[in-house]
């Protein structure tokens, strides 16, 4: 059951309730802070838009810290190894981070298929990172990098009849890869239509988050929706908003779910995350790929009830420019707290 | 009308015959299964043009120009055969971005046989091979330079298909003056290798769609786009039309959506019997057979 504050107006559908997205006041963070110990944070176009850091991000994130709250980080970046995120947040600023505070895919995957138990080979349409992750399980991998192969003619099947899959390949992962082409297209399904084989993506964001604004950067879901139109099945996906992540970090470090709030930018992951998993409160930041416009169509459809429960959970409690704003509303609450 | 899909009988074959001016092939699984020709195929299609019917060649295929297909028909035995009996995907495309007087540059995700298609034409469009070695990361995406004369974004299969390629596809899509257009969406090609598949040009499709929220507007089977080029070019009676495949979503769905009540499904390709039953309606042929060899006899 999501937190309800009585000043709020909420329209209940069947299973959940929904409630409008409010602007982030004074008032509003006043009250998250007493309400909330546990912020989880994405990182692109929360945090920074790498390489830049994003206005007052760091600097909220320590004076958490020094308000003994616990500050996570839970990213769906595939490109990068749990060490590599620290590394990014210890350069941009961020105090006393330990690897444990940190989720992201590249890590939930091996640790998925550790928990599976898994012991054969996986074919890898992915980053380093995915095998470097891999490699500390000691699971084995094929695929990673670029791919050479010359088609010439796929109406000719020359090329079909001298392709030879691994038979210790019993699952395909699809990752972020700027390597992608076609013949991974092929080698990926012949894989992946096995009736043994798992089929597992790491996310399904359609946008890679750049910096860079007259380019769209296609995301990890844009080579998933290849792949999964070309096997015929869906994959299991573990990033966010799915729950794989979140349950981790509750688990190792007993999170009390309803006293938890995760702030991002994307509202079809990071705040689809907090319906998914229960989480007492959304917060969506601007300073991304989420403009106020989204926000407001969002809020308009669900006065109406044209959403879906699926897009009802992408509908934050709470928006802001970005976390330099959070952080100027708490300054005043910080220095009287400082002086009790 | 009938639901029930029907074999063909002596009687009903002859009136069948006599009804139908036209008739409408699939290739793939129709003629052949490549490369072998179907038994009896080629020569069905040479009698039955031998009657005076006018035969068409209707295929999703963009791999292909239609003279390459033509020639490989001529190659398998079929008579007096010519590009303008084929209906193609790739110069569909091509003739349909010329019926919407088309003139700006085309941003193209496909083959060699579009590219050919295009030249025809005279419809401008970036080559295969840009940016062919070039690898994109997240340390040079800001040396990526758009073409502002880019007014549409074309997909058929593309063998050479990389990351590279869907950022420049999706880039210009966010123009909204660009139009987005594809030959095809099936998911792969048929393949007579068991173990491997061959993806067409649908993953490749969904791909830059689920990057840029937008949907093209496909060509190919089972729109009814192509009838609708055949019957501007031939003049065709749908009435007096028979479409004969082998896949009930692609080619029997085809000819509901063209207005050709005439549809036959023949087994030679990858429908089983079985498949017809509790299937939607628009996907029920009025006749079935197991080949086009096996109507022989009713000739």
């Amino acid at each position: 059951m999501r937190n309800v504050w009585k000043n709020f107006t909420h329209f209940t559908r069947p299973r959940m309730p929904f409630k409008q997205p409010n602007c982030l006041t004074q008032e509003y963070a006043t009250r998250l802070i007493q309400n909330v110990d546990n912020f989880l944070f994405d990182c692109d176009g929360v945090i920074w838009n790498w390489p830049k850091p994003i206005e007052g991000a760091v600097a909220f994130i320590n004076k958490l810290k020094e308000l003994k709250k616990k500050c996570f980080f839970i990213t769906n970046n595939s490109t990068k190894t749990r060490e590599m995120v620290m590394d990014l947040l210890v350069k941009i600023g961020i105090s006393n981070v330990v690897l444990d505070d940190i989720v992201c895919t590249s890590w939930i995957l091996a640790q998925y298929l550790k928990s599976i138990d898994f012991k054969d080979k996986v074919y890898v349409i992915g980053s380093g990172a995915i095998a470097t992750e891999l490699e500390k399980e000691s699971i084995k991998h094929i695929g990673i990098g670029p791919n050479h192969e010359q088609i010439p003619d796929p109406g000719k099947f020359d090329y079909a009849s001298l392709i030879k899959l691994d038979p210790e390949v019993k699952c395909v992962v699809v990752a972020f890869d700027h390597y992608f082409n076609y013949p991974k297209m092929v080698i990926g399904t012949s894989y992946a239509r096995r009736k043994d084989c798992l089929f597992i993506a790491t996310n399904d964001d359609a946008q890679f988050p750049t910096g860079t604004s007259h380019v769209i950067i296609p995301g990890t879901g844009s080579f998933v929706n290849a792949m999964k139109t070309s096997v015929g099945k869906n994959p299991i996906i573990l990033g966010k908003p799915h729950r794989t992540m979140w349950e981790v970090l509750e688990k190792v470090h007993k999170l009390d779910s309803n006293r938890s709030i995760i702030i991002g930018d994307r509202l079809d992951t990071d705040i689809a995350l907090a319906a998914n998993c229960s989480l007492g409160y959304s917060l969506a930041v601007l300073s991304g790929v989420t403009d106020e416009e989204m926000i407001q169509d969002y809020a308009k459809s669900l006065e109406s009830e044209k959403l879906s429960n699926d897009e009802a959970k992408c509908v934050p409690d709470f928006y802001a420019e970005n976390l330099g704003t959070f952080e100027k509303f708490i300054r005043e609450h910080i220095q009287f707290m400082a002086e009790i | 009308m009938n639901n029930v899909p029907q074999a063909f009988s002596e009687q009903t074959f002859q009136n069948f015959l006599n009804s139908c001016e036209n008739f409408l092939f699939d290739c793939d699984g129709v003629v052949w299964n490549w490369p072998s020709e179907i038994p009896g195929s080629v020569e069905f299609i040479n009698r039955v043009k031998q009657m005076g019917k006018k035969c068409f060649f209707v295929t999703n295929n963009s791999t292909r120009t239609r003279e390459t297909f033509s020639q490989q028909l001529k190659d398998f035995g079929v008579k007096d055969i010519t590009k303008d009996e084929i209906l193609s995907t790739a110069w569909v495309l091509a003739e349909y971005l010329k019926s919407q007087n088309f003139n700006g540059k085309v941003y193209l995700v496909g083959n060699p046989a579009m590219v050919q298609e295009l030249d025809r034409l005279n419809i401008k469009h970036n080559g295969l091979e840009e940016h062919k070695d070039y690898v994109f990361n997240s340390t040079n995406y800001n040396e990526i330079e758009l073409d502002p004369t880019i007014k549409c974004v074309s997909v058929g299969i593309d063998y050479e298909f990389t990351f590279q390629k869907m950022i420049y596809a999706s880039s210009y899509l966010k123009r909204n003056d660009c139009i987005f257009v594809a030959t095809n969406d099936d998911s792969s090609l048929p393949v007579p290798i068991p173990n491997i598949a061959i993806p067409d040009a649908g993953p490749i499709l969904s791909s830059i769609e689920k990057t840029t929220g937008k949907k093209a507007l496909v060509i190919g089977k089972p729109r009814s786009t192509m009838w609708e080029i055949l019957c501007k070019v031939h003049g065709l009676d749908a009435t007096k039309t028979c479409m004969i495949g082998d896949r009930l979503d692609t080619d029997i769905l085809f000819a509901f959506n063209a207005g050709i009540e005439k549809s036959v499904l023949v087994l030679s390709g990858i429908t089983k019997e079985s498949d017809m039953q509790n299937q939607d309606r628009k996907k029920l042929p009025m006749f079935y057979a197991d080949s086009l060899g096996d109507l022989l006899k009713f000739i």
